[in-house]
């Protein structure tokens, strides 16, 4: 890290309905694999994650908030938005369900966000094509009509997982309103104690050299 | 030998033999007693003539700090200089003898010319068993009793010794042995050579008297009757380990209580233990107080020394004291924690004696909190109930069939009440399973011997009564008795006029009554469906626990946005932290955070002229920070840790968890793959690792289940207004405050444009 300016903090936030995959598609994206079956209860259980990104030579630090299992707690999920500048909203494109919620989510993001967060559509479980219920063309659409970015995906078969995060992050790095002047502030809330808090979790430094330039290393 | 010199050398009771190789390992062998001289020369021509060991190889590893023994590590090469019938051999190592537990190692069937005959010498029979009633030490580990002598002769082993050779040590592989009775129940499932291999192997051991000697029997051994030569069994033990499964040592599964009297793992003993150990104490009573199992090593092991006891007793079980399971049905870990098993095996495991005392009790607990996941209560409950009558073993003899009745069907029976009687006392059966009451009535009702079952049903019976009957009484609180003395138990002042009349506290104390009727309804089975589904019936309690944070937080939006004027507005939002404070102060966090969470929220934090005016802005600053996901909920999670008394929790943290741990770990364990391929494989294994951490999450949110709020008193009157209040506030559709906020928003500018254009002008 030496040599180079410290990288950003960002502060990433997924929400959608439940069973949309949220928790799956940010393991798939901060673990690739799993940890093994019987590790220690005490790695498990974190409710984000902190993960390191390079995006054309700039180094991010990315802290991933999920709001899993707390879908049916509409009001309390608001102190999740604070400080975020990207938030991932899911879907599932075999539930017909998950995206016509889509308009709910957007209003409670328009009440919690600043209009520049960046926000992205991901259709996820690709892997159910079989089952489709939403067009591809449909979400794009919607998305459009959001302002926000779409991708279809699968944590599953780790379909798009990455290209997901990263396109959300590279938009990000090219609004610098949204992090440049709050990066004190966003030091102070997102990455307070990522780390110790967490045995076992993933050791930035440690990995981030090694896979630098294929979005996340951890 | 006098018990001293017994103590300082561990677990194995020494004979003359190990005087004289204690003597070779402290490097004195001049030193030894002389009325083992004849002794002193085998040994000592072992010590001083090149080493004619025979080599054995490592089949697991082994771990020790005690000095005198000797660590190895799976597929090491020892020299076995000597063989000790305790099960403790000396091996050669750097140029010392140190002692290493025999089932451990496994003969290098290359050098099978070099074993020692497997057939036992004639003489060898009263090694063991005779003198047990005169040693007074074999109380702590009632694996060998007098019985014994009835197997002892060689002729009753099934098995032909030249069978068992052949199968031993030989390289290629085996064919399962014929003459095992497939219908034994306890090994009429086992379809594979390990399987038999493993009973024959124990089997065999039980039956042939000098047979592997684990230290833990070293205590039978009489002091004296052993001689440096009869070192001759040791083989049926290795064989038992030397097709052991694939992924770890065969963790034995049934503890013989073991363990040295006082020492922490004892004195942790649970309840259904209790009467086993109090009796194996009085029949020692003769005998030292200390037993001679006690650590091999210093009292900082003496834990981990307590369970290789377990471990290595377990394994030399007699066939029909072990678990119907078998290896492939269960995964234990080396800390003898449950990682893994089919569903008969994870219930049989409730009725058998743990590695580990402290480990009996939590798998207890998670297999109670976690059950229904993966079988249903009945099944649990018939299964247990069928242990209660079980049938011995087929072909037992007479002192075998009292031995399995001591050992393994009375034990089996106090368990189950022991089980059944945590299940109805903190798991609450009546509630979640009221279909099993009345079986389990009866089938109590019919116990009437021996007396401590009967005892025992009665007072589960007792326990049903009263958890029947407290749960009324818990679950409602006292509406408005006006013979309460308590300074706090003040009735709540009925509701007048509008909303900022209404007494802060008293609102606060309703909302907790509310809250913690809801939140005392929640039953763990619903905890663990949330991670897969959010609606339906099976998670009711929960929704409707967690459906009052959106309708709070309704009613507090309501209250603030309905306000016409600014001022009025921001006495609202005051008294809204007010309540907030006092929510806070009786510890319900729930309804804090839903109040806090509006406040904070889009609608109405938008309104900063609004604000500008709230006096309180700072408290309420305070109360946002105890909701913060900063930390994974740091700071709530520190208060949630330190509390104790009754609570209404937070519990949005705990529902990710929840969705996280699912996510994240397998229901089943993978399989591994047959050593054959014509082996059946196992059903699927349970994953525990999974339930074990559902359950500890289950346990965080429902902490307070069972702590009711006793200074509460309800007025029905202000109750029935705050729920009027929350209806009209819910039945809002869900532009509505989006929208009044908009609205408020444009006249709070306007209105500070005219203030901003007045004040120009000199107002």
């Amino acid at each position: 890290m030496a040599g180079s300016e410290a990288p950003p903090n960002l502060k990433l936030l997924l929400i959608g309905n439940s069973s949309v995959g949220k928790s799956s598609l940010l393991m798939r994206f901060t673990d690739a694999q799993f940890l093994p079956e019987d590790e220690s209860s005490a790695t498990i259980g974190v409710d984000f994650r902190v993960c390191k990104m390079e995006i054309g030579g700039r180094r991010v630090k990315l802290s991933i908030w999920d709001t899993a299992g707390q879908e049916r707690f509409r009001t309390i999920t608001s102190s999740y938005y604070r400080g975020a500048q990207g938030i991932i909203v899911a879907y599932d494109i075999s539930n017909r369900e998950t995206f016509d919620a889509l308009p709910r989510w957007f209003t409670e993001l328009d009440t919690y966000v600043t209009p520049s967060v960046v926000k992205m559509l991901v259709g996820n479980k690709l892997d159910k094509e079989f089952s489709r219920a939403v067009s591809e063309d449909e979400g794009r659409k919607f998305a459009q009509r959001n302002g926000c970015l779409f991708l279809e995906a699968s944590a599953k078969t780790n379909v798009g997982v990455r290209e997901a995060f990263q396109e959300l992050v590279e938009k990000i790095l090219d609004t610098p309103e949204l992090w440049a002047p709050a990066a004190p502030r966003i030091t102070s809330t997102a990455t307070a104690k990522p780390q110790q808090s967490m045995p076992g979790s993933i050791d930035l430094s440690a990995n981030a050299q090694d896979n630098a330039s294929s979005g996340c290393s951890c | 030998m006098d018990g001293g010199r017994q103590g300082q050398f561990g677990p194995f009771l020494l004979s003359p033999t190990s005087c004289t190789l204690v003597g070779m390992l402290s490097q004195r062998p001049q030193s030894t007693s002389s009325n083992s001289s004849g002794h002193v020369q085998a040994a000592q021509s072992h010590l001083h003539a090149p080493p004619q060991g025979e080599v054995y190889l490592c089949a697991f590893d082994f771990d020790t700090t005690a000095p005198d023994q000797l660590s190895f590590r799976q597929n090491d090469v020892l020299t076995i200089i000597h063989k000790e019938q305790s099960g403790w051999w000396a091996a050669l190592h750097g140029g010392r003898l140190k002692w290493v537990p025999a089932s451990y190692l496994t003969p290098i069937p290359a050098r099978k010319g070099l074993a020692p005959p497997t057939v036992p010498p004639s003489s060898s029979p009263s090694s063991l068993a005779s003198p047990l009633s005169s040693t007074g030490n074999e109380a702590d580990l009632p694996v060998y009793t007098e019985e014994d002598e009835g197997y002892q002769s060689p002729d009753v082993d099934p098995y032909d010794p030249s069978h068992r050779v052949s199968s031993e040590y030989t390289d290629g592989p085996t064919t399962p042995i014929p003459q095992f009775s497939p219908t034994d129940p306890l090994v009429g499932d086992l379809s594979n050579k390990f399987a038999s291999a493993n009973l024959r192997g124990s089997k065999s051991s039980a039956r042939s008297s000098g047979a592997p000697v684990p230290p833990s029997y070293a205590m039978y051994s009489p002091p004296s009757a052993t001689t440096p030569v009869n070192y001759v069994y040791p083989r049926s033990s290795s064989s038992s380990y030397s097709m052991s499964p694939p992924y770890d040592p065969p963790i034995p599964h049934q503890l013989s209580l073991v363990l040295e009297e006082g020492s922490d793992v004892n004195s942790q003993w649970s309840m259904p233990s209790m009467p086993r150990v109090e009796e194996y104490a009085h029949r020692n009573s003769v005998g030292s107080s200390r037993g001679p199992l006690s650590s091999p090593s210093s009292s900082t092991t003496a834990d981990s020394a307590a369970l290789q006891m377990a471990r290595l007793s377990q394994a030399n079980l007699p066939w029909y004291l072990r678990p119907k399971y078998t290896w492939e049905e269960l995964k234990v870990d080396a800390n003898g924690l449950v990682i893994a098993g089919t569903v008969p095996a994870l219930i049989e495991r409730l009725l058998l004696d743990p590695l580990k005392a402290t480990e009996e009790q939590s798998y207890r607990t998670i297999f109670l909190t976690t059950f229904k996941s993966f079988t249903t209560a009945n099944n649990v409950y018939d299964t247990l109930i069928s242990y209660y009558e079980m049938e011995p073993p087929p072909n037992l003899d007479p002192p075998e069939f009292l031995e399995w009745k001591e050992k393994k069907f009375r034990p089996t029976q106090t368990r189950i009440l022991s089980v059944i009687s945590q299940w109805v006392d903190k798991h609450a059966m009546h509630i979640d399973d009221p279909q099993l009451i009345p079986k389990l009535r009866t089938f109590l009702g019919a116990i009437q011997s021996p007396t401590g079952l009967a005892i025992s049903a009665k007072q589960l019976l007792q326990t049903l009564d009263r958890v029947q009957t407290e749960d009324v009484a818990l679950r409602s609180i006292p509406s408005s008795s006006p013979s309460s003395s308590f300074s706090l138990r003040r009735k709540a002042k009925a509701p007048k006029g509008e909303f900022l009349k209404w007494d802060s506290a008293d609102i606060a104390n309703h909302l907790t009554i509310m809250e913690t009727r809801l939140y005392s309804r929640i039953r763990p089975h619903e905890c663990l469906s949330w991670s897969r589904s959010t609606k339906g019936p099976a998670v009711a309690n929960l929704a409707a626990f967690i459906g009052t944070s959106d309708r709070i937080a309704a009613w507090v939006k309501l209250s603030v946005l309905t306000c016409e004027s600014l001022g009025k507005r921001a006495d609202t939002i005051d008294h809204w932290i007010k309540i907030a404070e006092n929510c806070k102060k009786q510890n319900n966090i729930f309804s804090m955070c839903a109040i806090v969470a509006a406040l904070s929220g889009g609608d109405i934090g938008k309104l900063h002229l609004t604000w500008a005016h709230v006096l309180r802005a700072a408290t309420l600053e305070q109360l946002v920070h105890l909701t913060d996901p900063t930390g994974r909920f740091a700071a709530y999670k520190a208060l949630h840790a330190s509390l104790d008394g009754p609570c209404v929790p937070f519990i949005s943290i705990f529902l990710t968890e929840l969705v996280h741990a699912h996510e994240h770990h397998p229901d089943f364990m993978a399989t591994p793959a047959p050593p054959e391929p014509d082996l059946v494989t196992p059903r699927p294994l349970i994953n525990v690792m999974k339930l074990r951490r559902l359950g500890e999450i289950i346990g965080q949110m429902l902490k307070f289940v069972n702590k009711p709020y006793r200074n509460l008193v309800e007025n029905p009157t202000m109750t029935s207004a705050i729920e009027q209040q929350i209806e009209l506030a819910v039945s809002k559709d869900a532009g509505f405050f989006w929208q009044r906020s908009q609205e408020l928003q444009g006249t709070e500018v306007t209105h500070a444009d005219i203030w901003r254009n007045l004040n120009d002008a000199g107002f």
